[in-house]
């Protein structure tokens, strides 16, 4: 009877955390690949109601950026939402969209991501002037939406978690 | 002896201080600085029909331009047919035009000789489109883009670097011509009003 219970317990509790990751997760809900601008997305930043947030640029048809991009999908479901935001902006062009979404369902990415909206050099600029306009890049942002580090170029899981450290640290 | 451990232990700890401080990630090259002379000029590149040329022999009597290039990168094809046209329209009044590829096709093979050639005659490229094998041109030139743009005056200066306009994915949206202006000022013997703009586009995968 106990080992009976014990094992429905189990599974109960198995299916009701299985449940809370599928639908509190940051990758719930339905694929949107939502159009911003360079201010929009400071917004989105803002809106997301996190100590850092941290915007991975990245494109479909940029190898760096598919060899990186699994990493940064630990770290977003690894983070405390709270405490650390990942969102997801691809740079691709209008007509690589469905290929941009493609992959990001492959790498189980679900809800709200973006993409560049408008003239690339404006947008590029507005992010951050030091900016080539290379992918993969990331910034990392504070609550206000100040950016606190850039980089371009792929990462690796520990790289990224040690420079989000320290640009708290540096904040 | 402890003289010497001393020195040896503090050496080892400067070249691990010195390697631990190494950026992880790959810095751009510098491009040439505007009034540079044209690097690599008379080397030798193989052009997409086999034959052999070199900058030098490109030259026009109004200059020449290089622009970086791939047969893969989003962003030169976006801007392929714009500077098919610029070719068109610019070799006819005087300044040479060639597209170099630089990068490794041992990486990427669709970026090898071959395809070059293939390319090349589909697209039925109006410029040679040389092969610059080991990166040796693009790292002379500090570029580190595809596509990016250098052009140089009848005296072998660097007179403009950067992209080709300010609208890669969207042609009709171009509002500055910056390729063209720089090309215009240069065959009318003026001051190039805009010397440096920022080459968006992929980066080069140098060998």
């Amino acid at each position: 009877m106990l080992n009976r219970s014990s094992t429905l317990y189990s599974c109960l509790l198995l299916a009701a955390l299985l449940t809370l990751a599928a639908c509190g997760g940051p990758d719930s809900g339905e694929l949107v690949i939502k159009p911003v601008s360079a201010e929009e997305l400071i917004e989105e930043v803002r809106a997301a109601d996190a100590d850092l947030v941290v915007v991975n640029f990245w494109a479909s048809w940029c190898v760096p950026c598919r060899e990186e991009f699994p990493e940064f999908v630990r770290y977003r479901r690894e983070s405390d939402p709270g405490d650390i935001r990942v969102h997801f902006v691809t740079v691709d062009f209008e007509e690589d969209l469905p290929f941009a979404a493609q992959f990001l369902r492959e790498n189980g990415v679900g809800g709200t991501t973006f993409v560049k909206n408008g003239k690339e050099g404006p947008f590029i600029n507005a992010i951050n002037p030091a900016w080539s306009g290379a992918v993969p890049a990331t910034a990392v942002y504070d609550r206000d939406g100040n950016r606190l580090a850039f980089w371009e170029g792929k990462v690796t899981y520990d790289q990224l978690v040690r420079r989000v450290n320290e640009a708290r640290q540096a904040s | 002896m402890t003289v010497l451990n001393t020195t040896c232990r503090t050496a080892a700890f400067m070249l691990v201080t010195w390697l631990f401080l190494q950026p992880t990630v790959a810095q751009d090259r510098q491009a040439l600085e505007i009034g540079a002379a044209l690097p690599t000029a008379d080397r030798t590149m193989q052009n997409a029909t086999g034959a052999a040329t070199s900058f030098s022999q490109q030259k026009g009597d109004r200059g020449l331009a290089v622009v970086f290039w791939s047969n893969t990168c989003p962003w030169v094809a976006k801007y392929e047919d714009r500077v098919i046209a610029l070719a068109r329209e610019y070799m006819a009044a005087g300044i040479g035009f060639v597209i170099a590829n630089a990068n490794d096709p041992g990486a990427y093979p669709e970026e090898g000789a071959q395809a070059i050639q293939q390319h090349a005659s589909t697209k039925g490229y109006p410029f040679p489109y040389l092969v610059d094998e080991g990166s040796e041109a693009a790292k002379a030139f500090g570029a580190s883009r595809t596509p990016q743009v250098f052009l140089f005056d009848t005296n072998d200066r660097l007179v403009y670097e950067g992209t080709v306009d300010d609208s890669p994915s969207d042609a009709a949206q171009v509002e500055e011509e910056y390729f063209r202006d720089a090309m215009n000022q240069l065959i009318a013997g003026t001051a190039i009003s805009v010397q440096k703009t920022k080459a968006f586009g992929c980066t080069i995968k140098f060998y």
